[in-house]
């Protein structure tokens, strides 16, 4: 797999840029060694990820409420991030529905 | 009108006083204000209507209550004088009477006056005068009686027990329950059984969206993640030797309750050896061979194998135990159960007994235990560190090696939050293959955790030995907290090691590269690094939120990453 590759290359030079392919190159790896140690498939994780990516506004609310209930953690870590996922999802969905509106009345 | 004589006769003042003292206290109002107005006498009017009404209602609810009082009493001696005189077979009209009785207070309020006259009643017939209680004249009486349990049922669930014995007797009952429902259920199959000559008992415990039984979309999504990492590891384990137990809220949403167990019922299926139990209790008790582990009532088993946990317990009494756990997003090793279970024998198993260790384990009176800790891990986090890179917007610098700091954004490590909202594909510039694969997985990276993580964390005791023995810590302070057994040095094998170093003490497991994957997503308790995000990309407001220490890039070589991941 080639890191860094000709869209960033004005990265190739950043601690950033060198840590990250790393990373890259690490995880690349080891997940040819997941099916092998843990059985888990990398086409159900894509499938999983997907899921969560659509469902994430409401898991994210949902996570946010679960925080500090009996017998779970209550870091203020984790409601701060859990915060940040909501406020970006509502944001984002406000101006999705505008985009969409502008478009609408536009082709009408 | 009152005449007074005092004014018209010209009698002396104080003879006046005298007079209008001695009058009463409507006299004297109607001498100082004379005849009563209209709008006085509709008031009084009104106020003796008032009081009449009122003294009516009274004496009718006492009429009313007394009424009530005499026929309940009359019910009682009918009705308990019928259940003596058939003895035995005049449980009929008990049963019959028990319909009448406001059941739920009966059953709260053990010595109220309707209870005492009944036992009282039954008292006299009994000649092996057990009828001091109600449990155990229902027990005299139980070829017609309502069994217990349904009265049982009744108490609040937040009520204390009414009386110890109260309290003693039903659990009798429930044990007896027991039984008989374990006679009902299907024997366990041969492939379930544990095998006489197996020396060991492992279970490993499941928390599932406990205490969160209305949180619908994060237990589906805690579900896919199950489904995904957690269930074909343990599915796939070589050896099936142990049972896993997943506790789940008794109130868990439909919705997610029958996908946890269409999702267990299958894989059950596919794999008739995989030990299952699903039970709704939000309890977590330590301890397996502990009686009070599997004392939750058989209609919270949801997987009906309420005999296939008892069967464990059983076994357990005797045999070297250990107790795992693992979250329902995190994974173990396929060889796990098996290498761990090889080690467990080797050291926990009495016939180990050779000298050194012999004197090890006089120090104390009780056997060994060990507590397992995960060496290495992997994490599998749903953001990647990398999406930015791959992101369009790439003109922006962080530090470049001279040291030379370029423009940060603050709000730059949001960018690896899901592009789900990117629709029009057009607009953003083409990643290659390769960009678009390594995004779609997440990252799959070294776990960097320090002390002991929850996935794989177990705690063995030998048969001798008791739960209790081992120190109790958070899973973070179990390194803290018991000494570890043997520093490894590079390039030795634990086996090497003599077995006398591993008695009382912490096991830090690096026999299996890595012991465990963990599930870093937006469904985690703890969102340390969920999103992919190392701290230095983090904006300074996250970071003082997060409390993390930035990490010097000039300091990481790419070796130290390889020796986390040895693979």
């Amino acid at each position: 797999m080639q890191c860094c590759s000709t869209s960033v290359t004005s990265f190739a030079v950043s601690h950033f840029c060198k840590t990250t392919c790393l990373l890259l190159i690490v995880s690349s790896e080891m997940w040819k060694s997941v099916l092998k140690r843990f059985m888990i498939a990398q086409p159900s994780v894509a499938k999983m990820r997907v899921y969560l990516t659509e469902h994430m506004a409401a898991v994210a609310q949902d996570n946010l409420q679960g925080q500090c209930t009996k017998g779970h953690s209550c870091k203020n870590s984790s409601l701060f991030i859990l915060k940040q996922l909501v406020d970006e999802h509502a944001s984002a969905n406000a101006t999705d529905r505008a985009t969409d509106d502008a478009v609408g009345s536009a082709t009408a | 009108m009152i005449k007074l004589p005092c004014l018209s006769n010209n009698h002396n003042t104080q003879s006046t006083i005298r007079y209008i003292k001695g009058l009463s206290p409507v006299k004297k109002r109607l001498l100082f204000h004379g005849n009563l107005t209209k709008n006085e006498k509709a008031r009084r009017l009104k106020w003796a209507i008032c009081l009449y009404l009122t003294i009516c209602a009274s004496l009718s609810f006492l009429l009313l209550t007394w009424t009530m009082m005499a026929s309940i009493n009359h019910s009682i001696s009918h009705s308990a004088g019928s259940g003596g005189g058939g003895g035995g077979g005049g449980g009929g009209t008990v049963h019959g009477h028990l319909e009448v009785f406001p059941t739920d207070e009966w059953v709260r309020n053990p010595f109220n006056r309707v209870r005492s006259q009944r036992n009282l009643s039954w008292k006299s017939n009994d000649k092996e005068g057990k009828t001091q209680h109600y449990v155990n004249n229902d027990e005299h009486h139980s070829t017609t009686v309502q069994p217990f349990q349904q009265r049982f049922h009744l108490r609040p669930q937040n009520d204390s027990p009414d009386t110890e014995e109260t309290y003693a007797s039903g659990k009798q009952y429930q044990s007896q329950q027991y039984n008989q429902l374990q006679q009902q259920q299907q024997p366990i199959p041969p492939e379930l059984q544990i095998p006489d000559e197996e020396p060991i008992v492992q279970i490993i415990n499941t928390r599932f969206m406990q205490n969160q039984p209305d949180l619908v979309e994060l237990g589906l999504a805690r579900l896919e993640l199950m489904r995904t990492i957690c269930l074909p590891t343990l599915q796939q384990q070589t050896s099936q030797n142990f049972l896993w137990i997943i506790r789940a809220d008794p109130d868990l949403h439909p919705t997610i309750k029958t996908g946890l167990l269409n999702m267990i019922a299958t894989a059950t299926q596919e794999t008739p050896d995989f030990h299952v139990v699903v039970m709704g209790s939000n309890d977590n008790p330590s301890g397996f061979r502990r009686a009070n582990h599997i004392l939750v009532s058989p209609e919270l088993v949801w997987t009906d194998n309420y005999n296939l946990l008892q069967h464990f317990q059983q076994a357990s009494q005797s045999r070297i135990v250990l107790e795992t756990r693992l979250d329902a997003d995190d994974g173990l090793h396929i060889y796990f159960v098996e290498l761990m279970q090889e080690e467990a024998i080797l050291y926990l198993s009495q016939a180990n007994d050779d000298p050194q260790t012999e004197n090890r384990t006089n120090t104390s009176s009780s056997g060994n235990w060990l507590v397992w800790c995960a060496g290495t891990h992997v994490e599998w986090q749903y953001g990647t560190p990398w999406g930015d890179l791959l992101q369009s917007n790439r003109t922006k610098t962080e530090i470049l090696l001279n040291g030379t700091e370029v423009t940060v954004n603050p709000n730059r490590w949001k960018s690896t939050l899901p592009r789900m909202k990117q629709k029009d594909a057009s607009s953003q510039p083409q990643q290659d293959d390769n960009d678009k694969d390594s995004d779609a997985y997440g990252s799959l990276l070294p776990g960097l955790t320090r002390g002991c993580i929850t996935p794989g964390l177990t705690k063995g005791y030998s048969a001798q030995a008791n739960f209790e023995d081992i120190p109790e810590a958070q899973h973070h302070h179990l390194h803290l907290k018991i000494e570890q057994c043997h520093e490894l040095k590079q390039g030795e094998s634990q086996l090497s090691v003599p077995t006398s170093e591993f008695n009382k003490c912490l096991v830090v497991w690096r026999r299996l590269i890595p012991n465990a994957i963990r599930g870093r997503t937006p469904t985690s308790a703890g969102m340390q690094f969920v999103l992919g995000k190392h701290t230095s990309f983090l904006s300074e407001e996250a970071k003082d939120a997060l409390g993390l220490e930035e990490i010097d890039y000039k300091e990481m070589q790419p070796s130290k990453f390889c020796m986390k991941l040895c693979l």
